[in-house]
């Protein structure tokens, strides 16, 4: 099968009319502990759709959650997140590091961290992820920073937003 | 003298609590607007329709419930070479309903792929992200995929032409004169149309290409379809867009289907002429599959399909069918096909659990598939009726899970090496047991699946989590309360109530699956119980199969089946968005004094009332106030430490009986409050520091005063350590940081992960 061919294998699936719906969500919580300094990052998807778009993105058999995973996955998940995920506090891009991943069933939590944070005043978020494979995508993102608990949901229209606090 | 005391107590409590009520609404200096019953509590008699003879309060079919019925015969050939279909029809439609009608609208389901089907251009959105050649050509070089029926012609049984209006996916049939009620008519329609790769065309229906130059063909909405009248729609009067399924009257089908001389066909009904298209190898093994109750035969092996693949015959071959009171007609047919099947003890019946599957599917379909196909029967028999038909088939489709008549299209292949994850069997096995399930719902429950996707997908998907957890205990459904939690708490913008119509609901998946079989997941382990439960969902299923029930017959029956009031509960899990979030405020500790505290003193000079007529009695004495003195915490005891308790028991127990008492101590007022705007009982879960756990349910109906925060004071002859909200996780609570007391201070799910991860 050709690269192409594969691709457009891939991209058909999301767009099937299934009578066994899946529901494409993802949430991402984002927490900041001002004791400490830090935000904290959980994210939760579903492996299979994760798992496609690595296939797809990378051209390999990452066969997540399974004794064969490709020894390497963490490297192309970094790579991953690091090209759809961004956010900035107090307009500043926010480095963050990607601390691993925890598998539970169907779906894969991702552990990212960002340290030094001295105050938000404002958040910017951006979560692109899966939006290039799932037309349905909607990827939560919950904020739990100064004592208030915001919600945003991006997808392909809105894929950014920002809130000020 | 004594009686009246107790008396004048109550009294004066009573009338207290009326007069410090009214105080605090004098406060408020401006003056409030009224309201209509916004009670969270109040019936459903607006939303829900009247009651008549077609359907009962009771939520059963009524004295004068009718449906039409639809009658088909059909001529269809298969063109493998060119991927087209031919039909001719002539279907006989009874009115049995009371009124006389002008006209029949027929369904053509296939005009969604029609090059001017209206379905791309209700869809808003920006470009794609890319378009393969193939959709590229199609979208912007002027080269759509033609498909849509291409009517021959519509006629009277005599010949004559009959006039049409097509309407999109819909026929309007204008009859020379009126169909009288009781009455029936017959009429031919001739058509044919392209079948859609439907890897590339999407949808629920087409074929798949084989790099080998197989095609396997899965076949449905494939003729002109009678439209439903009934009762509640008039017609069905909403076009297919491509969620919103199908809604079909009952019928008996015979079908004619002429495929490659070398294909393999299963669809609905009895293969009349089955043993002519087997060898007779294959015959003798399917009559050992008739009687074979506890592992599958194979039929037609892998080895006997691989070479049929190669054929390629020029010949055909015509499979006689038949079936009787089905809502559809769907079949399978290629010449790759593996076929398996096992039969089914259903009391004096038997079923056949069929799979058919080309090589692509082992060695995961040979060993699974036929067997998730006999668990549901098996459950699904157990909880709602017996399966009524003679077999129940699972086609392996890639991409697919869609259901029809004794037939189901499933995805879940291993890969090219035979090799497969777990996952990828569980998705299989999933699928399987929910499209096989589809069968009760909504092939024999015949709800209006273009109205509500709920009605199948929600109560099917409820069943699909009871089936896996009999085929697998543990195996990961979709259907639990906590599954939902994360939709329940997403962007309110996005979400619709379960009670909306299916093409206009945001999420699917969420909304249509999960969401509803989540609330009867929870009716059955929290607010009813098995029993009830069990009964009720039985009850509805019983009343409704092979007829047409709407939303209200569901929630009226579940009412009337289970002696239990549940309009707060449809009202808020199916009719709003609300979510669940209960938590504990705080907990305060009560000590017992003998003494008239301050609010009793209070109330006493209120009325002009000597305290001293309360006694002799206890109070209780919140242990974080002034009252609370050192000598309260000596007396703990109520029945052994106040003389008037000690006295009042003796004189009216036996030694025996004293002993059998509870020696209640400790007492605790915990407010309860809501952030949530659902109202949900409370399950409270109450740890001693004995170590033992005591369970306290509080009915929803708690929440009918104060819809915020209310109070319960909790007594009991041990000592408290905490207490925790839904500890098994049965109500879908979006927030569970509030559950327990005192608070924990629990690691988050990320400093767990550090601390792990360190280690």
């Amino acid at each position: 099968m050709s690269f192409t061919k594969k691709l457009v294998f891939l991209l058909i699936i999301p767009l099937l009319a299934f009578t066994v719906h899946k529901y494409y969500v993802s949430m991402t919580k984002i927490k900041y502990v001002k004791e400490k300094e830090t935000v904290q990052i959980t994210m939760r998807f579903f492996i299979d759709d994760i798992e496609k778009t690595l296939n797809t993105r990378f051209k390999k058999d990452f066969k997540l959650a399974t004794s064969e995973e490709y020894i390497d996955t963490d490297k192309f998940l970094n790579l991953y997140i690091h090209q759809k995920f961004e956010y900035k506090i107090n307009d500043q891009s926010v480095k963050y590091t990607f601390l691993g991943k925890e598998y539970d069933n169907d779906i894969v939590f991702f552990y990212l961290e960002s340290t030094d944070i001295k105050n938000i005043k404002t958040i910017e978020v951006e979560n692109k992820m899966l939006l290039e494979l799932f037309e349905e995508q909607q990827n939560f993102i919950k904020l739990y920073i100064n004592d208030q608990i915001k919600t945003m949901v991006l997808m392909r229209e809105n894929d950014k937003e920002m809130l000020k606090y | 003298m004594k009686k009246i005391t107790l008396l004048t107590f109550i009294l004066t409590f009573v009338t207290y609590g009326a007069f410090a009520q009214q105080k605090e609404t004098k406060e408020i200096k401006e003056k409030q607007q009224g309201h209509y019953n916004i009670s969270k509590f109040k019936q459903l008699k607006q939303e829900f329709p009247t009651p008549n003879s077609y359907r009962t309060a009771a939520g059963a079919p009524g004295h004068e419930y009718y449906q039409q019925q639809a009658d088909y015969v059909m001529d269809i050939i298969l063109d493998d070479k060119n991927q087209k279909i031919y039909g001719e029809e002539t279907i006989t439609y009874h009115n049995n309903s009371p009124d006389d009608l002008e006209y029949l609208w027929v369904q053509l389901d296939q005009n969604i792929r029609a090059v001017d089907a209206q379905t791309g251009d209700i869809k808003a959105g920006g470009p794609g992200i890319f378009y393969n050649p193939t959709k590229f050509t199609q979208t912007f070089l002027g080269k759509p995929f033609d498909g849509g029926f291409k009517l021959d012609y519509v006629k009277d049984i005599h010949g004559k032409n009959l006039p049409h209006t097509i309407n999109g996916t819909m026929m309007r049939i204008d009859l020379p004169s009126v169909l009288k009620s009781g009455t029936k008519t017959s009429f031919k329609i001739k058509w044919w149309y392209n079948i859609p790769n439907y890897t590339i065309e999407r949808g629920r229906s087409g074929y798949e290409p084989f790099k080998d130059g197989n095609n396997a063909y899965i076949i449905a909405q494939f003729y002109p379809r009678m439209a439903v009248y009934n009762d509640v729609e008039g017609w069905q009067n909403m076009q297919f867009f491509g969620r919103g399924e199908f809604t079909l009257p009952f019928g008996n089908f015979e079908v004619n289907i002429t495929t490659p001389a070398d294909h393999l066909l299963e669809g609905t009904g009895h293969i009349l002429n089955r043993k002519d298209m087997l060898t007779s190898k294959q015959w003798k093994r399917y009559q050992q599959a008739l009687k074979s109750y506890d592992k599958p035969v194979i039929i037609v092996t892998q080895e006997e399909a691989e070479k049929n693949e190669k054929g390629f015959s020029k010949k055909t071959k015509t499979w006689k069918m038949k079936a009787e009171n089905v809502r559809d007609f769907a079949f399978a047919s290629s010449r790759k096909y593996i076929l398996d099947a096992q039969a089914v003890k259903l009391g004096e019946r038997t079923v056949l659990a069929t799979s058919i599957y080309p090589k692509e599917g082992n060695p995961l379909w040979e060993e699974y598939s036929t067997k998730a196909v006999v668990a549901t029967i098996e459950t699904y028999s157990k909880h709602l009726f017996n399966y009524p038909y003679h077999k129940a088939i699972s086609v392996n489709a890639k991409q697919q899970g869609m259901e029809y008549p004794m037939i189901c299209w499933n995805f879940g292949r291993p890969k090219a090496d035979g090799t497969y994850s777990q996952r990828t069997r569980n998705g299989m096995i999933g699928v399987i047991i929910h499209e096989v399930g589809h069968n009760w719902f909504p092939m024999i429950i015949n709800s209006d699946e273009r109205q509500w996707g709920w009605m199948d997908e929600g109560l099917n998907t409820f069943t699909q989590l009871l089936a896996e957890q009999n085929f697998e205990p543990g195996f990961p459904s979709r259907g639990f309360p906590v599954n939902v939690v994360d939709y329940m708490n997403g962007e309110q913008n996005k979400i619709a109530p379960i009670m909306s119509q299916h093409e206009n609901v945001f999420n699917s998946g969420a909304n249509a699956y999960a969401k509803p079989a989540a609330g009867l997941y929870m009716l059955r382990e929290v607010i009813l119980g098995h029993d009830l439960f069990d009964k009720a969902f039985a009850t509805y299923a019983n009343r409704w199969k092979f007829k047409h029930p709407t939303p209200a017959d569901f929630f009226r029956t579940m009412e009337d089946a289970s002696g239990t009031d549940l309009d707060w509960f449809w009202r808020g899990w199916f009719y709003t968005t609300n979510y669940n979030d209960i938590g504990i405020k705080n907990v305060k500790k009560y000590a017992l004094t003998d003494k008239p505290t301050a609010r009793a003193k209070r109330m006493a000079k209120m009325y002009g009332v000597d305290v001293n007529n309360f006694l002799p009695a206890l109070f209780l004495v919140n242990t974080d106030s002034d009252e609370y003195t050192s000598d309260m915490a000596n007396n703990t005891d109520p029945m052994n430490d106040f003389k008037f308790m000690d006295d009042y028991l003796n004189e009216n127990f036996s030694v025996e009986e004293r002993k059998a008492l509870k020696n209640t101590k400790y007492f605790y007022e915990i407010v309860f409050e809501k952030p949530g705007d659902l109202v949900m009982p409370i399950i409270m879960e109450v740890v001693y520091t004995d170590g033992t756990k005591e369970n306290k349910y509080y009915p929803a109906q708690i929440w009918r005063f104060n819809d915020k925060e209310i109070k319960k004071l909790f007594a009991t002859d041990k000592e408290i350590k905490e207490i925790n909200i839904d500890p098994n996780k049965l109500t879908a609570d979006v927030d569970t940081s509030n559950n327990s007391w005192p608070k924990k201070k629990e690691d988050s799910q990320f400093d767990e992960f550090k601390k792990k991860a360190k280690h």
